[in-house]
């Protein structure tokens, strides 16, 4: 399943699993939600691809996922991407300077960039329509999705490493240029 | 000189941060909801999705016949598993119906048996146990029950009385050797020469006999033998019916009388309490009391009449 063509075929090997993942945080909401709190599948693989391939990789990664979702959710163009982008950005900057092959380092990322992510979609989204809220959305969604999200990091890691493997940080870059 | 291409390439990704970040911030200060910027990029995406949405229907409707299957399988089995169960439980059931409808006749006829016979005071009595042709009932000295009570059922007789607890009592069947009941053939009242019926005492032969009958005596296979008014019992109770005839060659013959009753297969019995001798009995009954068919030749005693001793005052007496 790992895939080990050149490197478009690579890229688009990343290109549709990061759409499946889109797709499977949009289309199955049922079969993820668990009293009533859903995980960031996208959000995950944002993490992932910033610990193992750099920032670049990530904020692209966000902006398909992120993209993905506004469309599919109905959402202003830019509210899912913004977040997605900047999350993958400062992972993939911080994961630079720790250690992140401990599966709790990773999970720590993951937990701590869904806080980062949901407050700021609630910010974005209180900006658009006050009438929402604030404190409660980050109360009553943000912080259980952080947790169900950093609780299922381990598997959805687990399914990218044998996916995409452990690929070396800087890859991308050289691929790139 | 400011070198921007050297620039960008060595903080691409800041730059490419500032870019999504900017492109982001004036999509959603414009809210471009409706615009032609967010139509573009929804065909794209939904364009994109397309061959991936077909796959995931596809694959969810596989994985959910797949379950369906399988689930149907298990409910297929708890079904059989549950109809088994009600099978067993049903014929339990049906067990217990036919055995209550048995039983609900049994008592049916012992009642129509009292209605029928107002003359016999009875008193109902169950058994206990059944041990080589005797029964065990309850109702012992207790209840009044003395040895040599006679015991009857709607079919005929059953035996009689032969010692008593406090609470319970035995029963000499037919089917016992120590039972002997004074009877005679009901066409024509012959008796035997001692006048009793007796069993072989044999589990295996259940068959009576009637001893010492004499030669000239007309006994058939098929005759009735009822009780005889010289028995304990009251007279025209039935006992059987004459099996076969065995000519003893000299001055007697003897009958085999197979029992009416089966004690083996009674599940209640009457003790007959107190009994008013009727006339027509005594005197011989005619036999349709029994619902049983006509003789064929209804003859009197072939026997040899005895000399008439009588004086001749009572003879001749008005």
């Amino acid at each position: 399943m790992r895939w080990r063509g050149g490197s478009i075929g690579r890229n688009l090997w990343w290109f549709a699993w990061a759409v499946l993942f889109a797709l499977f945080q949009t289309n199955w909401p049922e079969l993820l939600r668990l009293e009533g709190v859903m995980p960031d599948l996208v959000l995950v693989m944002v993490v992932f691809f910033a610990i193992h391939e750099g920032e670049e990789r990530a904020m692209l990664t966000g902006v398909i996922g992120g993209l993905y979702q506004d469309i599919a959710v109905g959402s202003v163009l830019g509210h899912h991407v913004l977040c997605y982008v900047l999350v993958g950005f400062l992972v993939g900057r911080l994961s630079t300077r720790l250690v992140t092959e401990h599966a709790a380092v990773k999970a720590g990322f993951v937990f701590t960039g869904a806080l980062v992510q949901g407050a700021l979609f609630t910010l974005i989204q209180y900006v658009q329509q006050p009438g929402l809220g604030l404190l409660y959305p980050l109360g009553a969604v943000t912080v259980p999705s952080a947790f169900y999200t950093a609780l299922v990091t381990p598997i959805v890691l687990m399914l990218l490493d044998a996916v995409w493997g452990r690929p070396e940080r800087d890859a991308f870059t050289r691929e790139l240029g | 000189m400011l070198n921007i291409g050297r620039i960008l390439s060595e903080h691409r990704p800041v730059v490419v941060l500032a870019a999504l970040v900017l492109a982001c911030a004036v999509s959603l200060v414009r809210g471009t909801e409706s615009s032609l910027v967010r139509r573009g990029v929804m065909r794209v995406v939904t364009t994109t999705a397309y061959p991936f949405q077909k796959a995931r229907k596809a694959a969810a409707d596989r994985l959910g016949s797949a379950y369906r299957y399988v689930s149907d399988y298990q409910g297929a089995l708890a079904e059989a598993a549950r109809l088994r169960e009600e099978t067993a439980k049903l014929k339990l059931d049906t067990a217990r119906l036919a055995m209550l409808e048995r039983e609900n006749a049994r008592l049916r006829e012992m009642a129509r048996y009292l209605r029928e016979t107002p003359r016999l005071t009875l008193e109902p009595a169950a058994i206990l146990e059944t041990y080589k042709g005797m029964l065990r009932i309850d109702r012992g000295s207790r209840h009044g029950v003395r040895p040599a009570t006679c015991v009857v059922g709607p079919q005929g007789v059953v035996g009689v009385v032969t010692e008593t607890a406090d609470f319970t009592s035995t029963v000499a069947t037919l089917h016992h050797v120590d039972c002997r009941i004074g009877a005679m053939v009901l066409r024509n009242r012959v008796r035997a020469y001692d006048g009793v019926v007796q069993a072989n005492g044999s589990d295996f032969n259940r068959i009576c006999t009637m001893e010492y009958i004499d030669m000239k005596e007309d006994i058939r296979p098929g005759d009735v033998v009822v009780t005889s008014p010289e028995s304990l019992f009251p007279p025209g109770l039935l006992i059987g019916r004459i099996g076969a005839v065995h000519d003893g060659g000299a001055l007697w013959k003897s009958a085999e009388v197979v029992p009416a009753v089966n004690p083996y297969a009674v599940d209640e019995v009457f003790l007959i309490r107190r009994a008013v001798d009727d006339p027509e009995y005594v005197g011989g009954p005619a036999g349709d009391f029994l619902d049983l068919p006509p003789a064929p030749d209804a003859a009197a005693s072939r026997a040899p009449e005895t000399p008439d001793t009588r004086p001749l005052q009572e003879r001749y007496a008005p």
